[in-house]
């Protein structure tokens, strides 16, 4: 094989694997090798787990002569964000407070990967406790962009899209509560999808907040982000918020294209207020996705303003009520930016959480009827803004980030970013595709249909 | 709603909560607290009719526990 294992794909991996062209063993050895090179500058990973994932390789390898070929993650290397318990492995949050927790159980999500047959490399970086979006955290150190290594990767996945885009694993499972799957894929240059809230389980997963958590991963291409995303969805009855629904075959639409699809272009929130190139990139990304065949329809947003305020109204007081016991007792093992955010948490009287709850409910049905009645997937920029400099990176950095994601959460609705341009410095754009509840096989059929007109997604950072 | 928020409606606010906090941070903390109040006003202003949150969903009755084993 080639030098470069590193950046196969894994729908490229999979059939290679499954022929016995390429072992799981070296496809985990390339990996190790690329974050023996570049993690001292990325600083992606918080626990590599080098031996368990060579001792896993090796059974990989040896099932795979057997017969026992498990499907297209069989031997392939992930990473975990450390939020989600991978048995026998510390699960920090990137927190002093959970510094010294060991898990003894996997989460619901690793257990499906690793039947899945992935082979599990270790625990990604994270904004602590993944309360913030900018991936910058005092404890662990900030995750690296390695498009420019002085940028922020957005949070709170840092490290696992600074992991995939760096070719140091081939998929990364991060966490999702207000953006922080899409925004710090969308900063990295790589695809990171939000399933439908319910779809994939958050058992083992430590809360930030209960109403708001997704689960869903970060790949090279859409067509990775469906293999994962097939891997970890279904019911579980570990997680209250669990769906019943049935999963369909999430690769089995990829490559039908969007002709035909109505794709919503929202005007002000959304579009108000993009950086230039960001903007220009989202444009360009529109007129592109009607060069494919799809009905571009504009359409206002509705509830859009009451939309941040409401989900800090749930997110915050949920996340201090979790931290609430650290808030009272070890405060000052907690970094500024969270211990600001879980003492606005903490101030919340209960009666705006209700009607935060209440307009949820609300606003899920207008969007229900109003845009989804009309519309199949909403088109917007993923981020207004592109990476930051690490050290300038504060509450307003936060809020451009944060912007045009965060209404997802709030409705549930699944949405991707995929890698749409970059700036005039070299930073990677993300376009951000929603569609329907429950149906991610439209959504990744439309980013993965723009992906294959486009080349955006096969660019390799500077490392 | 739109009166400003104190530090002293900041600390009453966390001691509520069981926290304390230095006049320094307090001062910080009551700028976050008037914007997430003014947001709170607006969803309050809606009218929302008789819609409530998300309802309570009892577990299954006993025998259908121990037929699916949750």
């Amino acid at each position: 094989m080639g030098t470069d294992l590193h950046w196969l794909s894994i729908a490229e991996a999979a059939p290679l694997i499954e022929r016995r062209e390429l072992s799981p063993v070296d496809l985990v050895d390339a990996c190790l090798e690329r974050v023996e090179a570049l993690d001292g500058r990325l600083n992606a990973f918080i626990t590599l787990l080098a031996d368990e994932a060579r001792a896993a390789a090796r059974g990989a390898a040896d099932e795979i002569a057997n017969g026992a070929y498990r499907g297209p993650l069989h031997g392939i290397p992930v990473g975990i964000k450390d939020i989600f318990a991978v048995a026998g492995a510390p699960m920090t949050a990137g927190s002093l407070i959970f510094r010294d927790v060991v898990s003894e159980e996997d989460s619901a999500v690793t257990g499906r990967l690793r039947e899945a047959g992935a082979v599990i490399l270790g625990t990604l970086n994270l904004h602590e406790i993944a309360l913030g979006a900018t991936g910058v955290n005092p404890h662990t150190g900030s995750a690296r962009n390695p498009w420019n290594t002085g940028r922020i990767t957005g949070g709170s996945s840092s490290g696992a899209a600074a992991a995939v885009a760096a070719g140091l694993c081939f998929a990364a499972m991060g966490t999702d509560t207000g953006c922080s799957v899409r925004i710090p894929a969308a900063l990295c240059g790589v695809a990171g999808i939000k399933p439908t809230f319910g779809r994939v389980s958050r058992r083992g997963l430590l809360p930030l907040s209960w109403s708001l958590d997704h689960a869903g991963p970060l790949t090279r291409t859409t067509e990775d982000a469906a293999i994962v995303l097939q891997a970890i969805a279904g019911h579980d009855a570990g997680d209250p918020a669990s769906s019943r629904i049935d999963v369909p075959d999430y690769s089995a639409a990829l490559g039908d294209g969007v002709r035909g699809l109505r794709v919503g272009v929202p005007d002000r929130y959304f579009g108000d207020g993009l950086d230039t190139d960001v903007e220009a990139a989202f444009r360009e990304a529109v007129r592109q996705i009607e060069s494919l065949g799809a009905e571009l329809i504009e359409f206002s947003p509705p509830h859009t303003d009451e939309m941040p305020g409401a989900i800090a109204a749930i997110m915050l007081p949920e996340a201090f009520a979790f931290h609430q016991k650290a808030m009272r007792e070890r405060p000052d093992d907690i970094g500024e930016d969270v211990r600001y955010r879980l003492e606005l948490g903490a101030a919340y009287p209960a009666v705006e959480y209700i009607q935060a709850l209440r307009f949820r409910e609300m606003v899920v049905e207008v969007w229900r009827k109003d845009v989804f009645g009309e519309i199949d997937l909403v088109a917007t920029a993923t981020s207004m803004i592109a990476a930051r400099p690490i050290e300038v990176s504060d509450l307003s950095t936060t809020f451009s980030l944060i912007h045009n994601a965060n209404p997802f959460n709030l409705l549930g609705t699944p949405a991707i970013s995929v890698p749409c341009g970059f700036t005039g410095d070299g930073l990677p754009i993300g376009l951000q595709l929603v569609g329907r509840w429950f149906d991610e096989a439209t959504v990744l059929r439309g980013a993965q249909a723009y992906e294959t007109a486009t080349d955006w997604h096969s660019r390799r950072p500077p490392l | 709603m739109n009166q400003p928020i104190t530090r002293e409606d900041a600390r009453s606010s966390l001691i509520r909560a069981g926290l304390s906090a230095s006049d320094e941070r307090l001062d910080l903390l009551a700028p976050g607290l008037q914007i997430a109040r003014a947001a709170a006003a607006a969803l309050a202003a809606l009218d929302m009719g008789y819609r409530g949150p998300a309802p309570f969903r009892p577990p299954p009755p006993a025998d259908a526990q121990r037929t699916h084993g949750n």
